[in-house]
């Protein structure tokens, strides 16, 4: 595993959220990422709830080579970091920002309308990945062609990746 | 006179009539109290990109919700819009009859649950595109069941208006499956495109239907639903690309708006259009002729009027819809001459407003189905829609819905919410532990492929009391009063939720599927403007609740956008407001068009059969002008 | 996977005139099947598309210093890459190679170039109005246009027709006009409707005769899947084929201080047909070129590769309109205020492209507006530094390339467009008013044109062309 201090923060972003989300990394950010969204979040968290993340980060770092390291962060007893780490996956599948504690106080009292969030962006809306989990395309948003609901969607795995 | 015709709002029927008539060569000008559609369409669906609840109007102008210094939106203020109207935000116990929320000044006892548009293309916007004829019976419902009220046309008479509308608008079906329950149509008719392809959904309800024992008698079918959407290319626009958006907005106008047919209207010199203006008095003279219709002007959405003025034509149209159209008639007294407003001899003018309320059920598969793709719907079960049934209780249609669950827990952010967050709002996640990696993909995916809805579309009977008026107290930033509703079902219309609910048993049932559909209860009731109770006997007549034998259910109700009813079309000047030509009995160089003229909500969608009507009355309105 | 490994295409497959290509699994056009990658279920046909020894191979030079000789290099047949697999890099070979292309079908047929100004092969093409007749009759052969209107007369023989009043044509007989969702077309500060062309190259000539998709009744007979002839290089060759190419060229009538020396210039019938409140008119008028599409098909972009170029003088971009300057433009005043001059907004209707100039002295105001990546803007702006002098004394020197759309995965499982990047791209002729970066309603090459069908609805491989058979 590499050095996780040596590695780019944008590669640590993506790996922790690979682990976080069930999607592949190279979905995430692929090597020609067009829309840019990996960098798009990182700048978005940093800049919305900077220390919470930054521990999120640094805690994700020092971890990094245990491969529990996906329940050490979600599972994680400290509320800061677990619900950051809900944060970081509601922003690659739904496109939006759930502040952290607006998901802890939710998640002990879940009535509608759902705790309070922001839309990313509009081109962040496009690319969220719970409609991909569910094999199809966010509402207002289909690259695909006349006819295809008539016949099944490609698998999960074309979706997420291996 | 300055015009052969004004028309007041450039929806569907302004739109058509305007079209028609500059062909024709005849001075038109519009008047529209939102702003251009077409210019504005990129920044709509920005709108509706960044909008946090993603409502039927949330793309449109005014924005129904403002956002607070960190980004959050809430609703807007109405009384501080120029030309606002109702929005889906504004139907909880907390905030449906705040005046600083709440478009409508409602008065209950239930809320009236549907909204509209006023902007250039009007309501017809949002629709989802549905283009469904009504049934020979809707037309003649008093004389067949004893029930609601006749039309003062058939069927038949309206048949051809029925072809043009669907040319218009570009409708894609199959004749072959559109000819049940009477509809008819002539030797050798083709819809202007072939039908659109069924869903996945649809087609795992198809195959459940040998399994669904009658209801009433009647063997229900799945039937593919006419759309104004394009399967082959039509009028410029690109083919449906499954964009599951319908409503609110197409992103890529493969739905028809009237945009489409304003623009072409606006291509003839004779036609103009002023947006940003809302008429404010239909002016009548001593021998009952309108002379004027006066109108305000604001350049600020959330601003005063910033100009007036007037203008007279030889015929004037209203299209504004109908609960705006109620409203000008009403505030046009005419200086005491009209007292109880224009077109209003005989007191019916707002009354009997009517909508499809709509029973929502949902439910999860045991097998993928692969919900949220394709338009929001592409098939229903017409098959109650008439019946003898229809003496007792409300018919309704049943509209399958392609989008999971979206329509009922606003899903996939709630059950996305309860994976990982760690809760169960939608009732999918039990236990509420949250998850992450291989088991929230998997846990979420065999939950959103397996997810759908019925939506059942009630025939709500025509009620004196459910009526728009003026509110007292209630203005917008014109000065102009605001829309004041009574609105309640009758006990017609709530068995038909009854009998609905037993479907939509029935039909999970027969699909091996497992219902999710939220019961309401007494306590509902008393906290949600939207939720009803019905007691009955076992013949289904209303009972005392408690008492021997009956039964009472709680039901939640939606609205299906379907405004209809307030200035009737009939054949007796003393209850109804405008005549089979959409003419009013008091003025005859006045035409009032689009829905407010339905005496009945019938069964159907309503735009086809507005569509009809307005280009029908532009044949008279030419006949006229001579 | 990571990377894209389908885009070395210095090395990709020869495509013989009498091979039959293999039809990738997944590819048909039934419903469902949604992901095209877009290769030839018909066998390609002797003569459609067939093997040339002109295909420019020349690699971006690294650093970027462009000559005159390699900017006249020839056109490519399909993209020259070596490298790292990134955005910038990728980004650079694209521009690159529509630099190449542009300058290639710039000169003459048969022609050498550098010269004076001249006919372009691309103007040689087949023009849509030649191609898609009204009774759906087959087209002339290559090259030969149909008669024009008889009041056309007093033009130069083989003088286009220049009708279109937007890039989308409307039915040959109504002149509405027809940007993406109908928006309106453009008005130059002499208040002249703005003209369009549409032209395809002979490959794309031959296999729509070849498969009689030039009438309704020709596409609904076709079963087969929609897929135009590839553009593809020999390995270590300059061996390949060409592939299909289409050109969309706006063009705008030169007024009193336009100089033509800074124009590529056509002599051509200004053409409106008759409708109603519409009158017939024919004009004989020189007429500049404001902007041109270059989308060429090749093996390794099934998607097309999309590039647009603008007259330098066009329009301002967004950082420099509202700024005091004495730079005149085309399509933007800027002594005009936003409020009577407002931005990106459509002409008043009717548009009546008889009444000429445009009643009540209305002129577009337009202002690019769509924002690129980084990578992309630097990418173009190195290619137009290098080229524009490269190119001095001809006319192409008054071009600049606004960008290349380009897909990023052409294979991707669950995106048939392929990924495209940059995202958004528009050029501010053509794309006037779906500028921006909202998605779906602001211009992307790919996204717009994934969504074209044959008459009958059938996927049409990335071209609108075909949906306007009779």
């Amino acid at each position: 595993m590499t050095d996780p201090v040596a590695q780019d923060p944008l590669d640590q972003f993506v790996a922790l959220s690979a682990i976080l989300t069930g999607v592949a990394a190279d979905k995430l950010h692929p090597t020609l990422d067009t829309y840019g969204t990996a960098r798009e979040y990182l700048a978005y968290a940093t800049a919305n709830a900077g220390a919470q993340f930054a521990g999120l980060m640094r805690f994700y770092a020092a971890n990094s080579s245990n491969p529990d390291v996906g329940s050490l962060v979600f599972n994680n007893t400290d509320p800061a970091i677990a619900y950051m780490a809900k944060t970081v996956m509601l922003m690659w599948y739904l496109g939006a920002w759930y502040p952290p504690d607006g998901l802890q106080k939710y998640h002990d009292n879940p009535q509608p309308p759902g705790p309070p969030f922001l839309v990313i962006s509009a081109d962040a809306y496009t690319q969220g990945w719970a409609w991909r989990v569910g094999q199809t395309h966010p509402m207002g948003y289909s690259d695909w062609r006349f006819g295809y609901w008539h016949s099944a969607p490609p698998p999960l795995s074309a979706f997420i990746g291996a | 006179m300055d015009y052969d015709v004004v028309i007041v709002g450039a929806g569907i029927s302004g739109a058509l009539i305007a079209k028609r008539l500059g062909a024709a060569g005849k001075k038109v000008l519009i008047l529209e109290a939102g702003i251009d559609g077409q210019g504005s369409y990129a920044d709509d669906l920005e709108r509706f990109y960044l909008a946090q609840a993603k409502v039927p109007e949330s793309p449109y102008t005014p924005p129904i919700v403002t956002a607070d210094a960190s980004g959050y939106q809430a609703p807007s203020n109405p009384s501080k819009q120029a030309a606002g109207r109702p929005s889906t935000l504004t139907l909880g116990e907390a905030n449906w009859q705040d005046p600083s929320q709440a478009y409508l000044d409602q008065q209950g006892p239930l809320a009236f649950a549907s909204t509209y548009e006023r902007v250039g293309g009007g309501t017809m916007r949002h629709w989802l595109g549905t283009s469904l004829r009504f049934v020979p019976n809707d037309f003649r419902v008093k004389t067949v069941y004893g029930v609601e009220e006749d039309w003062p046309i058939g069927y038949d008479e309206l048949e051809p208006w029925y072809g043009e509308a669907e040319a218009e608008i570009g409708v894609a079906a199959d004749v072959a499956n559109q000819d049940y329950l009477g509809i008819s149509f002539p030797p050798d008719y083709q819809y202007p495109m072939p039908a659109i392809p069924s869903s996945l959904v649809d087609q795992a309800v198809t195959a459940a239907m040998p399994k669904v024992a009658p209801i009433e008698g009647i063997q229900l079918e799945v039937t593919n639903t006419p759309a104004g959407r394009n399967s082959i290319p039509y009028q410029d626009r690109r083919v449906c690309a499954g964009n599951t958006n319908c409503i609110p907005i197409c992103p890529i106008q493969a739905k028809y708006d009237p945009t489409v047919t304003l623009a072409a209207a606006l291509q003839f010199p004779s036609v103009s259009i002023l947006y940003q203006t809302v008429a404010s008095e239909i002016v009548v003279d001593a021998s009952q002729q309108v002379t004027a219709i006066n109108y305000l002007q604001y350049t600020d959405q959330n601003g005063p009027a910033t100009g007036s003025g007037s203008v007279s034509a030889k015929l004037y149209v209203i299209a504004g819809h109908a609960i705006e159209t109620p409203k000008l008639l009403l505030m046009s007294t005419n200086g005491g001459l009209t007292p109880n407003g224009v077109a209003n001899s005989s007191g019916h003018v707002g009354q009997h407003l009517m909508d499809h309320p709509i029973y929502l059920s949902w439910a999860l598969t045991e097998s993928p189905l692969f919900g949220y793709r394709g338009p929001l719907s592409t098939a229903g079960i017409e098959s109650m829609r008439d019946g003898a049934f229809r003496s007792k209780h409300a018919a309704f249609r049943i509209e399958i819905g392609n989008e999971g669950w979206n329509f009922p827990i606003g899903d996939p952010y709630t059950t996305t919410l309860d994976f990982i967050v760690g809760a169960n709002a939608s009732g999918l996640n039990k236990g509420s532990k949250g998850a992450f990696g291989s088991s929230l993909t998997g846990s979420l995916n065999h939950a959103l492929t397996r997810q759908f809805r019925l939506g059942f579309l009630m025939e709500q009977s025509p009620e004196d009391g459910s009526r728009v008026g003026l509110s007292e107290t209630w203005t917008d930033s014109l000065n102009l009063p605001r829309p004041q509703i009574h609105y309640n079902l009758s006990h017609y219309t709530k068995m038909g939720f009854v009998v609905a609910k037993r479907t939509a048993d029935q039909i999970y049932a027969a699909m091996g599927a497992t219902q999710y559909t939220k019961q309401c209860t007494a306590a509902d009731m008393k906290t949600d403007p939207t939720v009803f109770e019905v007691t009955y006997d076992a013949q289904g007549n209303p009972a005392q609740p408690g008492a021997p034998g009956s039964t009472t259910e709680y039901f939640r109700f939606y609205g299906a956008g379907h405004v209809v009813g307030t200035y009737r079309m009939g054949t007796d000047k003393c209850d109804s407001v405008v005549d089979r030509e959409q003419r009013s009995w008091d003025h005859s160089n006045l035409f009032l068009v689009g829905s407010g003229v339905f005496p009945t909500v019938a069964t159907g969608n309503p735009t086809l059969t507005i569509a009809a009507l307005a280009i029908w009355a532009s044949e008279t309105l030419l006949a006229d002008l001579g | 996977m990571k990377g894209f490994v389908s885009i070395c295409v210095v090395g990709g497959a020869l495509l013989l005139a009498t091979a039959c290509k293999d039809n990738a699994p997944g590819n048909g056009t039934a419903p469902g099947n949604e992901i095209a990658a877009g290769n030839s279920t018909a066998p390609a046909k002797a003569g459609i598309n067939p093997v040339v020894d002109t295909c420019n191979t020349t690699l971006p030079p690294s650093p970027a210093v462009v000559t005159p000789a390699i900017a006249h290099s020839g056109l490519p047949c399909s993209l020259a890459f070596q490298g790292k697999v990134a955005l910038e890099p990728l980004q650079e070979a694209f521009d690159f190679n529509s630099w190449l292309t542009f300058v290639a079908l710039s000169a003459p047929a048969g022609g050498s170039s550098p010269g004076p100004d001249a006919p372009a092969a691309w103007q040689g093409w087949q023009d849509l109005g030649s191609l898609m007749l009204p009774d759906g009759a087959a087209p002339p052969p290559f090259g030969s246009s149909v008669p024009p209107p008889k009041i056309c007369t007093g033009g130069p023989a083989g003088a286009p027709v220049l009708q279109m009043i937007s890039k989308t044509p409307v039915t040959p007989t109504v002149s509405v006009a027809g940007q993406p969702l109908n928006t309106g077309p453009l008005i130059d500060q002499n208040g002249h409707y703005v003209r369009y062309q549409i032209l395809v190259n002979e490959p794309m000539y031959d296999y729509i005769v070849a498969n009689h998709l030039y009438s309704k009744a020709g596409q609904q007979a076709f079963t087969g899947t929609i897929a135009f002839p590839v553009g593809d290089t020999k390995k270590d060759s300059t061996s390949g084929t060409i592939g299909a190419i289409v050109v969309k060229a706006s063009w705008m009538v030169l007024g009193p201080h336009d100089d033509p020396a800074k124009f590529h210039v056509t002599r051509a019938y200004v053409y409106t047909p008759p409708s109603t409140g519409v009158s017939e008119s024919c004009k004989t008028e020189t007429l500049g070129l404001v902007g041109i599409h270059i989308v060429h098909k090749t093996a390794g972009e099934p998607q097309w590769i999309w590039s647009t170029f603008e007259h330098v003088d066009n329009v301002p971009t967004a950082a420099k309109a509202g700024k005091p300057t004495n730079a005149a433009y085309h399509f933007y005043n800027p002594s005009c205020s936003a409020a009577k001059c407002p931005i990106n907004k459509q002409p008043p209707q009717p548009w009546n492209a008889s009444i000429d100039p445009f009643p009540d002295g209305f002129h577009s105001q337009i202002v690019r507006t769509t924002k690129y990546p980084p990578e992309a803007l630097r990418s173009a702006a190195l290619w137009n530094d290098q080229f524009q002098p490269a190119l001095k004394g001809s006319v192409l020197a008054n071009y600049e390339l606004i960008t290349t759309q380009w897909p990023t995965d052409a294979k991707n499982p669950t995106d048939p467009n392929g990924a495209p990047f940059p995202v958004y791209a528009a050029n501010a002729t053509m794309e006037t008013y779906v500028q921006g970066n909202v998605p779906q309603a602001s211009s992307s090459c790919m996204a717009c044109h994934g969504n074209a069908t044959t008459t009958t609805g059938k996927e049409s491989d990335f071209s609108f062309v075909l949906e306007k058979a009779h």
